[in-house]
């Protein structure tokens, strides 16, 4: 119980860092989703595209986590910033991966008709593709969103904060506890927003059943 | 109103063209059948009428103007649609799905919701059971139903129609076909429809085209093409038995012979004397506006009183007037019957067929 009075004592820290993290992840998502969506629908048009774009968002992920911070911090020093941007890029592949399935396996029959009833392409994107690609693109956003939740523990290393700092303080003092409440506050985050997501996800395919 | 003039289309690297330079005149307010095997031509000639394809050369012409001079979106939003595998939006309700042309035509939703429940009816679907069902939620044929509908909505002139009723049980077929007749008899839009099925194009053309690698072998109206198929190839389009295919052309009513009925509340002695002086076995019975009920027997009524009703046996099975006499015969095979009533669609009485009279309507000719 000595880590339950540990916690207790020290919640407003813990809480001031978990919604840091959050908030950190949050901001790096929306971002990343809208990228993503964009350039995922923009390489549908494009096959030559669509296959240099997904290469270089696989090699991206392929970098460290920490790695991919350090290249950043010459350019955005430290900070929110580069942890933010690093996000975006690191999640960038389930996302674009993700929009551009979707849209290549809607039936062609589908947005033929919708083409040949005068529906304007702009249209035919929000009103057929992507609610029809949508339950792939939550797929990649839990992906996403899990990674993104990680990555905001490294974070911690350009100065961002978040509950990484926890973790990392309480391997530098050896403090078992910190490191152990850092390490599940961090986990119980991802599993939450996961199942979140997962049941809009589920409430979406429902919609296309 | 649809003039096509030397229309060639070849796809990037492909040898062949797979329209090659066709020339074709469609009249207003008529069916056109593209029919011809698979990969001919067909569903390319349609689609570029709507532009999803654009001519390799040639010029499209819809009410004397050049297709060209309109800009896509606009043109197909004035050209109805039914695509070959019907293509309903999956997350979209019936009635959104039939909304789709006119909210982009940016009509009032008073004036789409009136629309929707109007077309619903005219295809026999409930609205209030159909409106917001999804199309997952329907048969095939109640989806081809939605997919003509969807068509329709915004009232245009011209039909593109690929295959509309394929890919559906012959009986559900037929039914679609003789429903889609019956409602271009009202709605006289100009139709262009590709088939393959050789009997459809009988059927349902006023104008048959006959399509084979990109090319129009033959082209006229389903008698022509019966009585003078051009080459061997047409020949064997229409297979064996051209005699049995001519009963596709002869609607019931063109053929019926008057009948005699009597009320319900006539009196059997009077029923009698009817069917005695004309040697009528039976004699259908009819109540108000002259309404179909059923029919007696002589058999029943020897030596008994009272109203030709109380002898009342249940009519199992009737024709549409506007059925075919393919349609006719099939269902006199069916009950085993040699003669049928013949009915309008309020189900009023309006004459009978006997056998030998489908058999003398087919064999005139040949
Ligand atoms: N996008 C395309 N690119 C290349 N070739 C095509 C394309 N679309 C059709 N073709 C070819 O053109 C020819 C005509 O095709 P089309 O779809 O018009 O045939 P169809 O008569 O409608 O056949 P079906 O009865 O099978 O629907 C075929 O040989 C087909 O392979
Ligand atoms: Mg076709």
């Amino acid at each position: 119980m000595d880590i339950f009075n540990f916690f207790i004592n020290r919640i407003e820290t813990i809480m001031k860092l978990t919604s840091q993290h959050f908030f950190m992840v949050l901001t790096a998502m929306i971002i990343s989703i809208v990228i993503g969506v964009i350039v995922g629908i923009l390489i549908t048009y494009n096959e030559k595209a669509a296959e240099v774009v997904l290469h270089i968002t696989k090699i991206l992920m392929t970098i460290p986590s920490l790695a991919l911070f350090a290249i950043l911090i010459p350019i955005f020093r430290i900070g929110a910033t580069p942890a933010i941007i690093g996000i975006v890029l690191y999640t960038q592949l389930p996302i674009v991966r993700n929009v551009y399935t979707g849209i290549k396996n809607i039936n062609p029959s589908i947005i033929e008709a919708a083409r040949g009833m005068g529906m304007s392409r702009f249209k035919i994107t929000f009103k057929i593709k992507l609610p029809l690609a949508l339950p792939v693109l939550i797929a990649g956003i839990r992906t996403a969103v899990v990674m993104g939740v990680g990555m905001g523990a490294i974070a911690s290393y350009v100065g961002a904060g978040g509950l990484g700092d926890y973790v990392f303080q309480g391997i530098q003092r050896t403090n078992d506890k910190m490191i152990i409440i850092g390490a599940l506050m961090i986990s119980l985050m991802a599993i939450l927003v996961d199942r979140l997501l997962s049941l809009v996800q589920k409430r979406a395919e429902k919609k296309l059943s | 109103m649809i003039k096509f003039e030397n229309v060639t289309k070849k796809y990037p690297n492909t040898k062949n063209s797979a329209v090659n330079n066709l020339n074709l005149e469609i009249n207003e307010g008529e069916i056109c059948m593209l029919v011809g095997p698979s990969g001919c031509g067909k569903t390319t000639t349609m689609k570029m009428v709507n532009r999803l394809i654009e001519p390799t050369s040639g010029n499209i012409y819809i009410d004397g103007e050049n297709i060209m001079a309109h800009n896509p979106v606009d043109l197909r939003r004035n050209i109805g649609y039914v695509i070959q595998n019907i293509g309903l939006f999956p997350h979209m309700t019936i009635a959104e799905n039939i909304a789709t042309v006119p909210k982009e035509k940016k009509w009032d939703k008073e004036r789409i919701d009136k629309r929707v429940d109007e077309l619903l009816e005219l295809m026999e679907l409930n609205p209030e059971v159909y409106r917001n069902r999804r199309p997952s939620d329907l048969s095939g044929g109640q989806r081809q139903r939605v997919g003509v509908a969807r068509a329709l909505a915004a009232d245009p002139p011209v039909m593109l129609m690929d295959e509309p009723f394929g890919a559906l049980d012959p009986i559900t077929r037929s039914k679609l076909q003789n429903e889609f007749l019956r409602l271009q008899e009202k709605i006289r839009k100009t139709i262009i429809f590709v088939t393959h099925d050789i009997d459809e194009a009988i059927k349902m053309g006023d104008k048959i085209v006959v399509v084979k690698n990109g090319k129009i072998v033959q082209q006229g109206t389903p008698d022509d093409i019966l009585s003078n198929p051009a080459d061997e190839f047409v020949e064997n389009l229409i297979g064996g038995n051209r005699s049995i295919k001519r009963l596709n052309l002869v609607t019931c009513s063109e053929i019926m012979h008057d009948t005699f009925s009597v009320k319900m509340d006539t009196p059997l002695d009077a029923a009698r004397t009817i069917m005695l002086e004309n040697g009528l076995k039976t004699i259908a019975l009819t109540g108000q506006n002259n309404k179909l009920i059923g029919y007696a027997e002589l058999k029943d009524m020897e030596g008994k009183t009272g109203m030709s009703g109380d002898y009342k046996k249940e009519m199992e099975v009737t024709v549409d007037e506007r059925m075919s006499l393919n349609d006719a015969l099939s269902e006199m095979l069916r009950i085993g019957q040699r003669y049928i009533y013949v009915a309008d669609e309020r189900d009023n009485l309006r004459g009978w067929i006997g056998i030998n009279d489908i058999l003398n309507a087919v064999s005139i000719n040949d």
